[in-house]
């Protein structure tokens, strides 16, 4: 009977891990480029026991087998990169990707990590930076003299040349693309890293076959669909419940079997 | 009275069964594509005691009469009843509406499946949550890049090109299905073979579990008086026997 316990406490913690992820979506739910992430539950494997069994033909009790499961596990938490939704900004840096894509950022340890959260700007030197001050990949230099810097759809960093006025071109912004870009791993800062699941980055631009377009003066808001959160919650939270009743009941019919020898 | 102690042990035994079914069944009470097995209760109840007659030159077998000993459990037919479609809006999430199966090559075999929250491989296999492939009628599905679209038919489509469609498999009622775990099925006889289905599939939704909680448990309620009642017997079984033993009999 102890078995029973251990399938309980598979609930629990198959629960649990759902709710930490819900409350992480949540708390997520206005940053931007934010993707949503789930633990997805399958049932656990199963084992046949022995049980005795009445062959109806031979009027004997004859061996059978009874299938047991082992409760719910957790079998993977997927990313779901689902287009957000793209609010207007009035600065030109905040860029949304249309479609399919990552920004490539250069980490300070030197590995490039990619996200889609666009919320650039310059700093001192001119280069742009992304929220957290980290570099694009493929940096942009921005020099101090310029005015009016605009991104274009294919992610074509275009300025003003005072002196001449005429326009001129810093640089293009290239998105990375993924075979799966379920399989990336989380690094926090909204940023992602490629792995064996998810297959190396393939770099392009901006608008071709494949990739997004890129819009300036616009940021992709987190795809977390809040009304879905919590129904999920609520959904885990029974389970939660019914998983803990599962362990109470069981007790109790421990408890039972304790007293019978007196 | 030790046949009946067994009897009201095999209880015991049999509830503690029909408890750990119902554990697991109401654990993947949240478990998109699970589905709930039945357990039914077998009442051995054909059981014919025979005694042995003395006959001309052999001994004779012949009935006394049926006694009703234990209770059993059997494996019921796991519930393929239709589980609420619920909307994710991940495009590779596909739900079955209507009798039928996916089918998964797993390193063991054929496979067969309910729960549709499928994703793309880095060589742009369709698959499982656990990498296992989604098969279609050719085959593996290999999906190009681009943006993957289903159709109720179940046709994979690319773009505008049709890639291949999901091969969903169907069993008569005569199949008995086994589950392996990762919300997949085989049939216990495994020269079983599918018939083709032709449910609904819709793309973007999953279908939950279809355990029914509040069935589940009404049933863990009255499993746990069942146990009771069987401890209770025990217990009145042996105070019984202690009279038998201790009292009857005794010479003052």
């Amino acid at each position: 009977m102890a078995g029973i316990l251990g399938i309980g406490a598979s609930g629990l913690q198959a629960q649990q891990r759902r709710l930490d992820l819900i409350a992480n979506n949540i708390a997520n739910v206005d940053t931007p480029g934010y993707k949503e992430s789930q633990a997805a539950t399958q049932d656990d494997t199963y084992a046949a026991v022995r049980i005795a069994a009445v062959d109806p033909e031979q009027h004997a009790i004859v061996g059978a087998d009874f299938w047991l499961g082992q409760g719910v596990q957790v079998a993977g938490t997927p990313r779901y990169f689902r287009q957000g939704a793209v609010d207007p900004t009035q600065n030109p840096l905040d860029l949304a990707i249309i479609g399919d894509g990552f920004f490539p950022i250069r980490l300070p340890d030197g590995n490039v990590a990619y996200g889609r959260d666009g919320r650039f700007n310059m700093d001192p030197q001119g280069n742009l930076v992304n929220a957290s001050g980290n570099l694009l990949d493929t940096n942009i230099v921005v020099p101090a003299n310029v005015t009016q810097v605009s991104v274009d759809a294919s992610g074509n960093v275009m300025a003003l040349d005072p002196t001449t006025g005429q326009p001129q071109q810093l640089g293009t912004i290239q998105l990375a693309q993924f075979a799966n870009s379920q399989g990336l791993e989380a690094i926090g800062g909204n940023l992602f890293r490629e792995t064996v699941s998810s297959g190396p980055a393939q770099l392009g631009q901006a608008g071709t076959a494949g990739y997004g377009q890129i819009m300036s003066g616009a940021l992709e808001a987190s795809n977390v669909d809040l009304a879905q959160q919590f129904t999920r919650m609520m959904e885990a939270q029974r389970a939660y419940q019914a998983a803990a009743r599962v362990i109470r009941t069981t007790d109790d019919m421990m408890g039972l079997a304790n007293a019978m020898p007196r | 009275m030790i046949r009946s102690v067994y009897t009201a042990g095999q209880s015991l035994v049999a509830n503690t069964a029909r408890q750990l079914r119902l554990s697991n069944n109401i654990t993947n009470v949240a478990t998109p594509g699970y589905r709930q097995d039945v357990t039914t209760n077998g009442y051995f109840d054909g059981l014919l005691l025979s005694a042995m007659f003395p006959g001309e030159g052999a001994v004779r077998e012949g009935p006394i009469g049926v006694l009703g000993v234990q209770m059993g459990v059997q494996n019921g037919p796991i519930s393929l009843e239709q589980g609420p479609l619920q909307e994710t809006g991940n495009p590779l999430d596909m739900a079955i509406f209507g009798d039928g199966f996916f089918t998964v090559q797993t390193s063991t075999g054929l496979e067969y499946t309910r729960d549709g929250r499928f994703s793309r491989d880095p060589n742009g296999q369709l698959i499982t949550l656990d990498g296992s492939q989604v098969l279609g009628n050719n085959g593996p599905i290999m999906l190009p890049t681009g943006d993957v679209s289903v159709t109720e038919q179940g046709d994979v489509m690319v773009g505008d090109r049709v890639i291949d469609r999901l091969q969903l498999a169907s069993f008569a009622p005569t199949v008995e299905l086994k589950k392996v775990g990762f919300n997949r099925m085989q049939p216990v006889d495994p020269t079983a073979t599918s018939g083709v289905a032709t449910p609904r599939i819709q793309a973007g939704f999953v279908e939950g579990s279809n355990v029914d909680l509040s069935q589940s448990m009404v049933e863990m309620m009255s499993v746990y008086r069942a146990y009771e009642v069987a401890s209770r017997t025990v217990q009145m079984l042996d105070r019984t026997m202690s009279l038998s033993v201790q009292q009857v009999g005794q010479v003052r």
